[in-house]
């Protein structure tokens, strides 16, 4: 039993190792990244246009949700009037960061996964290397720093629907201008609801992004082993975000 | 760049191993500039292995690679990639890439190292597919192709960079009789108006006699018999026997 639990943290130690690897790999042959902007930017706009309908859809229930559950409470405390600013604080801080950073995990990160895992098991990835292309510049550094800069544009996006439709959930209900609705969601903030939000949204795009491509490009051979990637990769993904936006959060309130 | 010597491709005790199975034990192999040498085996006894070997996609656990002269692992980066230039690899299954067109597969390696302008690209596709009877499919996505199709695409990609050396992993597993010969002929038609040296790997006997100058057969591991094709023809031993009869 005792060797049984030894051999999976080893195994686990060894692949925390390899994604570290993997991760410095990156960074050495993201000096070349010039030459891989065409890519770059076709990677970019495949990951943004694929997870935007679900992005758009989740970040609009997202703030009319919330606004819908926050009333009855405040209400009875006479607090209405800080609806809008709980609602800007709360998704700009860290609901909009976090849920939409998972549902990039699913949606970029399995897709990276995938796409990557079947290119290596039907030997696209050899052949690349046996002509003398480089394919980890050519297939990873483009997917990752598409994800490092894609999900932080698809929070901006989706906080700002979320605002929206924490906006149309209180109209619906009483007749707040937008002028008004604005004020109060705006003036609130402050150094901290915004900048180290946005910073680890970078943060949580890397890790997508290095995830998604580890698990794909050191995928076995058969094809199961393609859905165990895009698989695995949305699990750890998503173990990671939740345990970086904690550590984030530390570090956020020590400043 | 040339290479004078008489063996362009020399493995000197090449050995290989994943986890406790041994792969290759001690093989040693010479192939001369402009000779085709078959591989001969059956499926898991490494064929493969060796293939992965010379062109460097493999590290042995000990022995020596040698190409054009030199140790392909001692090789610094920039040499070792012009080396990969000068080495085609047609994989078992064409390893297309599927995202691309036909036209698009055989551009990417031209671009990546060379970023010809559209004139010289569109004369080095056609003239390349116009080689292997593909012409028409040039638009086509690799998932519109046959088994046969996607083999010559491939072998089309392989020639685009006009390589001195060709390795092939089992060309015809997979192919009906006449797309196999078909294959077969391509390859001896393409070894012989460009003087190419090509490793062939097959348990494919059609193959081995339409396109084979030598023969190495592989058992466990290790290569038993070498020589031209009639010598092993008329070998005594039962392995060898059993791959003609």
């Amino acid at each position: 039993m005792k060797t049984g639990i030894q051999n999976i943290l080893m195994n686990k130690i060894e692949t925390a190792g390899e994604i570290m690897s993997f991760s410095f790999r990156y960074f050495r042959e993201a000096a070349g990244l010039h030459r891989e902007i065409k890519e770059t930017l076709k990677q970019f706009y495949i990951l943004i246009l694929r997870s935007l309908p679900l992005v758009s859809i989740t970040g609009l229930i997202l703030g009319l949700t919330l606004a819908l559950q926050l009333k009855p409470t405040l209400q009875s405390f006479g607090a209405e009037k800080l609806i809008p600013s709980l609602l800007s604080v709360s998704i700009l801080r860290e609901i909009g960061p976090i849920i939409i950073s998972l549902i990039c995990a699913g949606k970029m990160g399995s897709a990276i996964g995938a796409e990557l895992g079947s290119m290596k098991v039907t030997e696209q990835i050899a052949a690349m290397e046996a002509s003398a292309v480089r394919p980890f510049s050519y297939l990873v550094v483009t997917r990752v720093t598409a994800a490092t800069i894609g999900v932080p544009l698809l929070i901006i996006y989706a906080n700002a629907l979320a605002l929206a439709g924490g906006f149309i959930a209180l109209k619906l209900q009483s007749d707040i201008s937008v002028v008004l609705y604005t004020r109060l969601a705006f003036d609130i903030l402050g150094f901290n609801d915004v900048i180290p939000p946005f910073l680890k949204t970078f943060v949580f795009g890397y890790t997508i992004g290095i995830v998604g491509a580890f698990k794909g490009y050191n995928c076995s051979r058969g094809t199961e082993s393609v859905g165990l990637a895009a698989n695995s990769a949305v699990v750890l993904s998503s173990l990671l975000i939740i345990l970086l936006d904690m550590i984030a959060v530390q570090i956020s309130t020590i400043f | 760049m040339g290479f004078d010597g008489k063996n362009i491709i020399s493995l000197k005790s090449v050995c290989k191993s994943f986890g406790k199975n041994e792969v290759l034990k001690n093989v040693s192999l010479d192939v001369s500039k402009g000779e085709t040498l078959v591989v001969l085996g059956k499926s898991g006894t490494g064929k493969s292995v060796i293939l992965q070997c010379i062109i460097g996609l493999m590290k042995p656990d000990s022995g020596i690679v040698e190409v054009f002269g030199k140790n392909i692992f001692e090789m610094p980066p920039a040499e070792f990639l012009n080396f990969r230039k000068r080495t085609g690899f047609l994989f078992q299954s064409g390893a297309l890439y599927d995202s691309m067109s036909i036209r698009e597969n055989l551009e990417f390696p031209l671009i990546r190292h060379f970023n010809p302008g559209r004139d010289v690209l569109n004369e080095k596709v056609t003239k390349s597919l116009d080689e292997v009877g593909l012409l028409k499919s040039i638009d086509k996505m690799p998932s519109e192709l046959s088994g046969g199709m996607k083999k010559r695409a491939g072998l089309a990609r392989t020639l685009i960079l006009e390589p001195e050396i060709l390795l092939y992993d089992e060309p015809t597993t997979g192919l009906d009789p006449a797309t196999s010969r078909d294959i077969s002929r391509l390859i001896r038609s393409v070894q012989k108006e460009r003087n190419m040296t090509s490793v062939v790997v097959t348990h494919d006997m059609e193959c081995v006699r339409m396109t084979a100058d030598r023969i190495a057969v592989l058992k466990d591991g290790a290569f038993t018999v070498t020589g031209i094709p009639e010598e092993i023809m008329k070998a005594e031993d039962e392995y060898v026997k059993s791959f003609f009869n």
